[in-house]
């Protein structure tokens, strides 16, 4: 033990209480930062040595500042985002797809099927009147537009999403290449540099909410990158891109090209904002979509069965009102008044007896007698068509109801990884306070040590 | 637990916007008077709402039905009020003329009005409205009666819906009340017979015609008491289309309508705890280590 070594380990407490001072600083500078999680400097007892039955310690030794952070709340924080924006996306996306329904405000097709029905009876008032007879087809024309309309406009909304689809994958693509370029850096240094560390981990983080993933901690700092349940996004230093391709109905599908082989991953992505996004395109609004087709295809069917049955003004039968659909899907976009009744309001077929033109209304009951009878697809047109509307209510609340769940249980997590992990300036002032005395302190060492030594040297004089 | 710097704030931040969100809404709810604003807002109140909406537009729908079968029914009832002044005048003139006291030349001059009163009873029986023939029938192509007084229409009635299936017959079976039902002659041919009996002087004939004419005048009472009655059948109508709006107005504004005293008061809950929140960020945002360093 020499006095040297006094001024040696005065040295490390101050060196000590620096790097605490650093730590604590970079925590501070770093509190809003997101993604961030704090250090802490840790110190240990440095190596000691014995003289005789003495022990003397060299003093403190300090070690590499270290983030705190806990993988398995990570872990846990990561698939409840995924769910969160699975619900979420898919809520805003139904909430917009909404806007195509005006049938709450008295407007739209509800009261458009309705006025159909309501000039059929106009129509059975006054079978002889050519007005009546014109309004006839002015309200199967309005109709008809307007559920070409609904028909068109859920598409879009539809195809509207192709887009998000894109942007989403460009997004995974764009962090799973970074994930493996950060591996490769991060792979190969030692100590594991921490704002590497943040900046992947924020990434993944960003990842998880798009889709729901799994991260393998690797030996050596790598994370290996999976879809839960699915294949690789990343391997150590190697990204496999997802890609795009649309399909035969127009819809954007997921793939992905893995040693040679083309795979279609869009059923197998069911959370996370993609996930959302698909949910709402695939399931939702491709459900509501073929409600509203059904619907189209039945009501025309069950309007022209009864008008073909009938003889117009001129003595005519077997007509159709509307265009007679081929098939379910695209019936309502395709919905129009058959070309040999449009503009022929003498074509509308209101008698039942062509010796009784032109009084002869009993055609035109008929066809107003479709409002109260079960019609269309097994309900009246009215009820029909609010079974349209439920479908589409149901899903929007179902979508908002989980999205407020699902947030909650993320915000949660969230806190309970921000508890953890994120900055309190409260602790850091406190520390700033243990640091700054144990520099003084240390300091105070030195001072004494070097009184000593001069003490030492003023022996000789 | 330990509480970081960033959770204070996120805290804070969540509750200030969780109650700007409520306040949004229901400022948004008093405003318009409407508190269901997405079909997933309330999906069994929004279900009664479609169907209440439907409901006042079906009974406008059946409104309309009825006011047009009620015109038809009036202008009905009106031509018959006329047919039955007519027919009266006949009578009267069929009683007179019965009585052998009067002379050839006297019979032969009331020739001339029994003329007049036909030609208006044709007038009457091919009355128009909005195109149709009143008594023509259910076809109503043409004029009923040609001018020798002979039907060309059908027995049919219009009949016309007035919702749920059910109609109103606004037009009397063609024919009706001219035409005698059991095969006996038609008020046009009752005034044949009666013409060409007083031209002949022929008072037998005409006493046999006054009982023709009776059967005529009672047709015709009869003829307007069932369309009284059809009159009654569409005000019974009208009641229930009225306590069925009655009934689908209320549904409406029960599901639909703010609560606007609830309402109010939720909005100034919400006022009040958004102030207490903007409050304790504030106190919270000072109060740190570093003001008592």
């Amino acid at each position: 033990m020499s006095l040297f070594s006094m001024l040696r380990v005065g040295e490390s407490g101050t060196k000590a209480a620096q790097y605490g001072v650093n730590t604590v600083s970079e925590n501070i500078a770093n509190v809003n930062t997101p993604g961030y999680a704090r250090r802490t400097a840790t110190q240990e007892t440095g190596p000691s040595y014995r003289i005789g039955s003495l022990e003397f310690g060299m003093g403190a030794r300090t070690l590499s500042a270290q983030r705190v952070v806990d993988q398995t709340l990570t872990e846990r924080t990561r698939r409840a985002s995924a769910g969160a924006s699975y619900a979420e996306s898919r809520s805003s996306h139904l909430a917009r797809a909404e806007a195509v329904f005006a049938d709450l405000d008295g407007a739209g097709l509800s009261p458009a099927i309705d006025r159909v029905f309501d000039s059929f009876t106009r129509l059975a008032a006054a079978p002889q009147d050519r007005t009546a007879r014109a309004e006839t087809l002015a309200a199967a024309t309005d109709f008809a537009t307007e559920i070409s309309r609904y028909g068109t406009d859920i598409r879009n909304e539809r195809l509207a999403l192709n887009d998000e689809v894109r942007n989403e994958v460009d997004a995974i693509n764009r962090i799973t290449r970074e994930v493996a370029e950060l591996n490769r850096t991060i792979g190969s240094s030692d100590p594991k540099p921490n704002d590497l560390l943040d900046r992947r981990d924020a990434l993944l983080d960003d990842l998880a909410s798009r889709v729901d993933i799994d991260v393998l901690q690797l030996d050596d700092g790598q994370v290996s990158v999976n879809l839960r349940g699915g294949p690789g996004l990343v391997y150590e230093t190697h990204s496999t891109p997802l890609s795009v391709q649309t399909n035969v109905n127009g819809m954007v599908e997921v793939h992905q090209l893995n040693a040679g082989a083309d795979q279609d991953l869009t059923a197998q992505i069911r959370t996370g904002s993609l996930g959302g996004i698909l949910a709402t395109r695939d399931e939702d609004l491709a459900t509501v979509e073929t409600q509203i087709d059904q619907y189209a295809f039945d009501f025309a069917n069950a309007v022209n069965t009864v008008h073909a049955a009938g003889y117009g003004a001129d003595g005519v039968t077997g007509r159709n009102l509307f265009t007679a659909p081929t098939q379910v899907a695209g019936a309502a976009a395709g919905m129009s008044v058959d070309a040999a009744v449009a503009g022929d309001p003498d074509a509308v077929a209101a008698a039942t007896d062509p010796l009784l033109l032109p009084g002869d209304n009993r055609n035109a009951t008929a066809l107003a007698a479709l409002k109260d009878q079960a019609s269309v697809g097994g309900q009246t047109p009215g009820a029909g068509f609010r079974g349209v509307l439920q479908e589409m209510g149901d899903r929007l609340a179902s979508a908002s109801l989980s999205a407020e769940s699902t947030g909650l249980a993320r915000d949660q997590l969230q806190t309970m990884r921000s508890s953890l992990e994120g900055v309190s300036l409260d602790e850091e002032m406190a520390a700033l306070i243990q640091y700054r005395t144990a520099y003084q302190a240390a300091a105070q060492v030195i001072r004494t040590a070097d009184e000593l030594l001069q003490e030492t040297i003023n022996l000789k004089r | 637990m330990r509480i970081s710097s960033g959770m204070i704030y996120r805290q804070s931040l969540d509750s200030i916007d969780k109650h700007r969100q409520d306040a949004a809404r229901l400022q948004n709810s008093i405003s318009s008077g409407v508190r269901l604003h997405s079909l997933g807002d309330d999906t069994g109140a929004v279900r009664n709402v479609l169907r209440a909406e439907a409901q006042i537009r079906d009974v406008e729908n059946s409104r309309k039905g009825i006011d047009d079968a009620d015109r038809l029914l009036a202008e009905t009832d009106s031509n018959l009020d006329s047919i039955g002044k007519v027919t009266d005048r006949i009578l009267e003139l069929t009683v007179q003329f019965a009585n052998d006291t009067y002379s050839a030349a006297d019979r032969a001059e009331a020739v001339q009005e029994v003329r007049q009163l036909r030609s208006r009873m044709v007038e009457l029986a091919n009355t128009q409205s909005n195109g149709r023939f009143l008594f023509g029938g259910l076809g109503s192509g043409a004029a009923p009666y040609d001018a020798a007084g002979v039907f060309t229409g059908d027995t049919g009635a219009l009949e016309i819906p007035v919702g749920r299936g059910s109609t109103v017959e606004a037009t009397v079976s063609g024919g009706q009340p001219f035409e005698d039902p059991t095969g006996g002659p038609s008020l046009f041919t009752t005034l044949d017979n009666l013409e060409t009996a007083l031209a002949t002087d022929d008072g037998a004939t005409i006493g046999l015609v006054l009982d023709e004419v009776h059967g005529h005048v009672a047709r015709i009472s009869e003829t307007r008491q069932e369309v009284g009655h059809r009159f009654e059948r569409i005000e019974t109508l009208r009641g229930a289309l009225d306590r069925a709006e009655l009934s689908a107005a209320s549904t409406l504004a029960d599901e639909r309508d703010t609560d606007l005293p609830s309402a109010v008061l939720a909005l100034q809950q919400t006022e009040l705890g958004l102030q207490a929140a903007l409050q304790i960020t504030s106190r919270l945002a000072d109060l740190n280590l570093m003001n008592f360093l």
